[in-house]
């Protein structure tokens, strides 16, 4: 609980015993007035303001609930629900109680008075009158008897008279006395009391009309008394204002009995005329009672209605800050109750629910460093990676299996093997050895393909596996491919290489002596000979000489191919190059009709010139001798700049207007030995596709597609620098 | 029909609503609207040998309500409410000296006198009529207030007496009407005089 809170609870229930205790006080006063009666104001003022002060009380908590309703504030409604419940329970038998006691008070209050009461204690006061007044008259006609005496007593006397007069007839004072007060003799049997009683001006009033006094008077804190005045009956002038005045005691039994019904009479009266205060004070006290009650009970009832639903307020905010993921609300345990146990009991959820985040989160931390881990080894990885699902969906790649495949990874990832193999003709062999193996379930398989595109083929060797549960249900397929295009060309090409180094090595040696041994023959024996057979020795060693040429130009072709000669990259002009290329076929007057179409923009490249000079020869050669072979000439050769993945490349295009090449070898053209021509080494095209790919580019043949005849390719990259290419050879 | 009527608990809470809400109307009128009946009729103020001494003579009369309770054996008490105040100019008056003379006057219906006891003295004194108890009370008769010795000669003084039914002793049902209602208001104005060394 709050420091406020408890301040209030602290006030409010100092208040509520305060209230209750004054009410109790004001009860008593009002049934025994001695008690507190000099505070019945004061007790009516404080629980006046008590009621205001709890009616403030229950307006504040009004208002704070109203406010709380508004806000939307969880466990409002149920305070507003709990509040309404516990005041209707509280207030009803209040009510009730309150009505009945209404009606008892009213009943009870009439019923003190009753008609033959008041006339008993009307008919008692009256006997008490009658029976003394018998009394009074006899001690009337005493006392003008002593008058009369007195009358006849000279002042002289008096002193001495008065007193046996008193005693005589049982007076407790006797005094002779003028009209206007002045004590003339006076005897009395209270020897302390000096002072006679002397009759009030109405007295002296009547006595002066001619009428003696008789009464019963209370005189000096004395018990009742008979005062007895009378007219001196002289004619004197002296004692014409003289009067007698003769206080008689009353026996004490008259006494207690008169003092008893009087006071009887008295209470009744006042009882009777403060009935209706009486009610109406009553009824204050009541209405007070009940609404202190009323005002206590609400006021109870929005502290308890408040109490009980904090703890659930506390629960419900928890569980929100739980749902928005704040698992540090520690609620406070309210009690030892079931709400403790159930506040507790949260407590305890939350601090595993945060234990469970943290472990889930560290896990997660780790799994994403496996798969950060993974996926970086993966990317590193050169051979190909695809993951499929059961159903033969891609999950993931790696970059390695983009590049090979030339795809784009974010293009192709959830895509299904089959709309792969449709979407990508060029990989449907690819993605059909997957779909097969994958349908025969196989755990373990490995498999060799050569995809075939306009550059060339690319051989793939692709091995599978398939992803288990742990339940031993297959989850997925993973699949890795390398590309050994290169791989085996390298083989390829080094035994090619070693085999034309053996060649040139064991052809080249006994080719010298053959010659020089045709020649010697020659010079020798022709001259010498018959012309018939000078001629034929002539032919013949003509022949030996030509071929032993052919040969030493095959032996050097294979040399110069086997040959790795230091590479010098510079900064070269293509279009020279080429023209340097026409020039040579111009001036060799081959009839054809040369369409040129170069950039005169073309940017330089890195390469070293003579071994593109050779490129462009030995293409244009093919080029010539296709159209020589066709009977066609027509001859184009252009050049430009293009963006092929937003890489600058050179695109070098020579166009024949041949017979084309048959598609089954076209691929196959640019390994060492392969020709589709009667006198080429097939070392040629060779050479070149060995050229272009020592300076980072590529070479292709297609077939033209609107005319007849072949077109070889090249492309090379641009923005390439001397170290790249340096380093790259 | 008409006992039920009573009985039932509206008529008995109205009826208790419309008793406190009337009371508390006419007392706020009956304040307004009615004249201070009750005043001084003399006073005389002396010294004798340094003490100050006052007679006085009220006009105090009780209302017909108050005559009414007093017959049905309620016990008034009249005080009579003597003031010696130092007069200040910045402050409130100072009160130096207070005296008070309650009287208790009780009706006698065996008798059927009226008794006035000075609870100040004890004494008692008894009368056939209520005029002559009434006198009695308002008759002040050499009432030893002071020693003039303790005014200083360059202050001022300021003496007041007033004469009033003290409500609050009266029985506590009575209380509340009393309180607001005019015919319980049995009150003078302060009579004020200055008073020199």
């Amino acid at each position: 609980m709050k420091s406020g809170g408890k301040l209030i609870l602290v006030i409010g229930s100092c208040l509520f015993f305060f209230m209750l205790a004054s009410l109790l006080m004001m009860s008593q006063t009002l049934q025994n007035p001695g008690l507190f009666d000099r505070y019945y104001s004061a007790l009516l003022i404080f629980n006046a303001l008590g009621l205001i002060s709890l009616v403030g009380l229950i307006l504040i908590n009004i208002k704070r609930l109203i406010r709380q309703l508004k806000n939307h504030v969880i466990g409002s409604r149920m305070t507003v629900r709990m509040v309404m419940i516990f005041s209707l329970l509280s207030v009803t038998p209040v009510l009730i109680v309150y009505s009945f006691s209404l009606d008892f008070l009213h009943r009870g209050i009439d019923s003190w008075f009753d008609l033959r009461v008041e006339q008993a204690l009307d008919d008692s006061l009256e006997l008490s009158r009658l029976a003394l007044d018998v009394r009074m008259r006899e001690l009337l006609n005493t006392t003008e008897k002593v008058a009369a005496e007195l009358n006849d007593t000279t002042d002289a006397e008096l002193p001495f008279d008065i007193d046996q007069i008193r005693e005589r007839i049982n007076a407790n004072e006797l005094t002779l006395l003028t009209k206007k007060g002045a004590i003339i003799a006076s005897s009395s049997n209270d020897i302390k009391n000096l002072v006679p009683e002397i009759p009030g001006e109405t007295i002296i009033l009547q006595l002066s009309q001619g009428n003696s006094y008789i009464g019963l008077d209370v005189i000096k804190d004395t018990n009742l008394l008979i005062r007895a005045v009378a007219n001196l009956p002289s004619l004197n002038i002296d004692k014409k204002d003289r009067i007698v005045q003769a206080l008689y005691p009353i026996s004490e039994r008259i006494n207690q009995l008169a003092e008893s019904v009087q006071s009887s009479y008295i209470e009744y009266q006042e009882l009777s005329y403060l009935r209706e205060q009486l009610k109406v004070s009553f009824i204050i006290i009541l209405t007070l009672v009940l609404l202190f009650s009323v005002f206590s009970a609400v006021w109870a009832a929005f502290y308890s209605a408040r109490q009980l639903a904090a703890p659930v307020k506390d629960l419900a905010e928890g569980t929100r800050a739980i749902a928005e993921g704040d698992y540090s609300t520690r609620l406070p345990i309210p009690s030892n109750d079931e709400l403790g146990f159930l506040v507790a009991s949260f407590n305890d959820m939350t601090d595993k629910i945060s234990q469970a985040r943290d472990t889930a989160k560290q896990s997660q931390h780790e799994a994403e460093s496996q798969r950060t881990y993974l996926e970086t080894v993966l990317s590193r990885l050169s051979s190909g990676v695809m993951v499929f699902n059961k159903e033969g969906g891609l999950e993931k790649s790696n970059i390695s299996a983009a590049q090979i495949l030339q795809l784009d990874i974010e293009i192709i990832e959830h895509k299904s093997i089959l709309s792969l193999a449709q979407e990508y003709p060029n990989l449907s062999d690819f993605f059909e050895c997957i779909s097969l193996n994958i349908e025969e379930h196989l755990d373990d398989w490995r498999e060799q393909i050569t995809l075939t595109d306009k550059t060339g083929n690319q051989i793939l060797i692709i091995n599978g596996a398939t992803l288990t549960e742990t339940d031993g249900s297959i989850s997925g397929h993973v699949i890795v491919f390398d590309e050994i295009t290169a791989l085996i060309k390298g083989q390829r090409d080094a035994a090619w290489s070693e085999m034309a180094r053996r060649l040139a090595h064991e052809i080249k040696n006994p080719l010298t002596p053959i010659q020089l041994a045709a020649e010697r023959l020659r010079h020798k024996y022709l001259a010498r000979m018959e012309p018939a057979d000078a001629d034929m020795l002539d032919r013949m060693t003509n022949t030996i000489i030509q071929q032993v040429e052919t040969m030493k130009d095959m032996v050097n072709n294979f040399s110069d191919y086997a040959r790795s000669p230091e590479y010098n990259p510079e900064e070269i002009k293509i279009e020279r190059l080429i023209q340097e290329g026409l020039d040579l076929f111009i001036n060799t007057d081959s009839g054809n009709i040369i369409e040129t179409e170069i950039d005169p923009n073309l940017p330089a490249i890195i390469g070293e010139e003579k071994k593109l000079r050779q490129v462009f020869n030995n293409l244009l050669t093919n080029a010539i001798d296709a159209n020589i072979a066709s009977g066609d000439n027509y001859l184009k050769i252009s050049a430009k700049k293009i963006d092929a993945d937003g890489k600058e490349i050179l695109e070098i295009r020579i166009m024949d207007s041949g017979s084309g090449i048959d598609p089954s070898v076209i691929n196959n053209l640019f390994e060492p030995y392969i020709t589709t021509r009667q006198k080429g080494t097939g070392l040629g095209l060779a050479i070149v596709k060995k050229i272009i790919d020592e300076h980072m580019g590529t070479v292709w043949l297609e077939n033209n597609k609107e005319q007849k005849g072949a077109c070889a390719v090249i492309r090379l990259p641009v923005n390439i620098s001397i170290n790249t290419m340096r380093k790259r050879t | 029909m008409l006992a039920l009527k009573k009985n039932n608990l509206m008529y008995i809470l109205l009826k208790t609503l419309k008793k406190i809400s009337l009371l508390f109307l006419l007392s706020c009128i009956c304040n307004l609207t009615y004249a201070k009946s009750i005043n001084i009729k003399s006073t005389h103020a002396y010294t004798e040998n340094t003490t100050y001494y006052l007679d006085t003579q009220f006009n105090f009369k009780l209302t017909e309500e108050a005559d009414k309770a007093l017959r049905h054996g309620i016990a008034l008490e009249i005080h009579t409410d003597f003031q010696l105040r130092l007069k200040r100019k910045w402050f409130w008056n100072k009160t130096i000296i207070e005296k008070k003379i309650i009287y208790k006057l009780e009706h006698r219906p065996l008798t059927n006198n009226f008794l006035t006891i000075n609870l100040n003295t004890g004494l008692r004194n008894s009368y056939n009529n209520l005029d002559a108890a009434l006198n009695d009370i308002n008759t002040v008769s050499k009432m030893k207030l002071f020693d003039q010795n303790i005014l200083q000669k360059d202050k001022h003084y300021l003496a007041r007496i007033k004469i009033f039914l003290d409500t609050g002793s009266l029985p506590p049902p009575l209380r509340p009407q009393a309180y607001f209602s005019s015919r319980w208001d049995m009150s003078s104005e302060w009579f004020e005089w200055e008073v020199i060394r």
